[in-house]
């Protein structure tokens, strides 16, 4: 009797024990949601343009053939702010001969910030203004230093012309007849708190 | 005595502590852009029309010319001269402001020849010469210096 119910004990545990182990758990998760308004994260931007271009541009007016010595020539750099950020700016300058006679190095260079272009082409010169020191060709710098302490402060918005006038040296050598240079003078704006 | 684990230990709290030290790495913002300009520079031409004249028996000849026409005008001309000859042959450039030059009476030594060539300056810029002008001293009548002159 007892080896009986043993047996039947014994199969009812069995069965229960499948029917326990068959059945999935019963959880109870907790959900919630709330749905957060939606964010616009705008990022700021630096952009510095020359004369209304983001590139290169031939500057209007500074385009001079036959120049002999004590020539002179002039244009207006127009270095603007575009961008979203203040920022703070140089200029260099940089002569790239044509040809083996190096008249880029026979040329001096002056820069006035705010002055006034006189003329157009060959002997056009500048005048009034701020003069600004230490423009060389030989140095590169154009127009303020690269350390953060000598750039120019340029607020979002803003623009600042510079009357660049070249003059082609009287002690320029012979050798540089017939030679032909391009002068590219680079404005580089930087954040503002830049070292 | 430090065992391998305190070994591995004060490793890497050296190269935490050399990381930690180090300038943080920024990336700032640039932007440039540039204009350019175009230059090219002008040749000087040579003087034209070369001349000889006033040569003959006691005088020395005198060497003219003409401006270019072709910009830019030259501020003034480099006459040179180079003799050749026994003795007394003498060389050198003189820069003159006219269209003319008369040689010196010192260059007048007999048996010389003088090759003179005529170029534009302006300022340091000198042109090539355009035609040669040759005058010689010979020993003319009653020991008197005789010149000639042709260009060529």
């Amino acid at each position: 009797m007892l080896k009986r119910l043993s047996l039947r004990l014994r199969i009812v545990l069995g069965v229960a024990l499948v029917l326990a182990l068959g059945a999935g758990p019963a959880w109870a998760y907790w959900t919630a949601q709330q749905k957060a308004p939606a964010q616009t994260f705008n990022v700021g931007h630096l952009d510095l343009q020359v004369n209304g271009q983001n590139a290169s541009v031939a500057v209007t007016g500074m385009t001079a053939t036959n120049m002999v010595p004590g020539s002179t020539l002039a244009g207006v750099l127009t270095v603007t702010n575009v961008g979203s950020l203040p920022l703070s700016y140089y200029a260099t300058i940089a002569g790239s001969n044509a040809d083996s006679k190096g008249l880029a190095s026979s040329l001096t260079v002056t820069v006035s910030r705010g002055g006034t272009l006189n003329g157009s082409g060959l002997g056009s010169t500048c005048s009034g203004g701020t003069a600004l020191s230490g423009a060389s060709m030989s140095t590169g710098q154009l127009a303020y230093g690269s350390a953060a302490a000598s750039r120019e402060l340029l607020a979002v918005g803003a623009s600042e012309s510079l009357c660049v006038q070249l003059t082609l040296s009287t002690a320029s050598p012979s050798s540089v007849q017939g030679g032909a240079s391009t002068i590219t003078m680079t404005a580089t704006g930087e954040q503002v708190g830049q070292p | 005595m430090i065992g391998k684990r305190g070994w591995i230990l004060a490793v890497a709290g050296v190269v935490l502590s050399v990381l930690v030290g180090m300038a943080p790495a920024y990336a700032w913002w640039k932007d440039s852009a540039a204009g350019t300009a175009s230059v090219t520079a002008a040749t000087l031409a040579p003087p034209t029309k070369l001349t000889c004249s006033g040569a003959g028996l006691g005088s020395m000849p005198t060497i003219g010319w003409t401006a270019p026409t072709a910009a830019p005008a030259p501020n003034g001309y480099t006459v040179s001269y180079a003799g050749s000859g026994i003795v007394g042959a003498q060389s050198g450039s003189v820069t003159v402001t006219g269209t003319s030059w008369q040689l010196p009476s010192s260059l007048a030594a007999v048996g010389v020849t003088y090759k003179i060539t005529v170029q534009s300056n302006l300022y340091n810029w000198r042109s090539p010469s355009l035609g040669t002008a040759t005058v010689t001293v010979a020993l003319g009548a009653l020991g008197v210096n005789v010149t000639s002159c042709s260009v060529a």
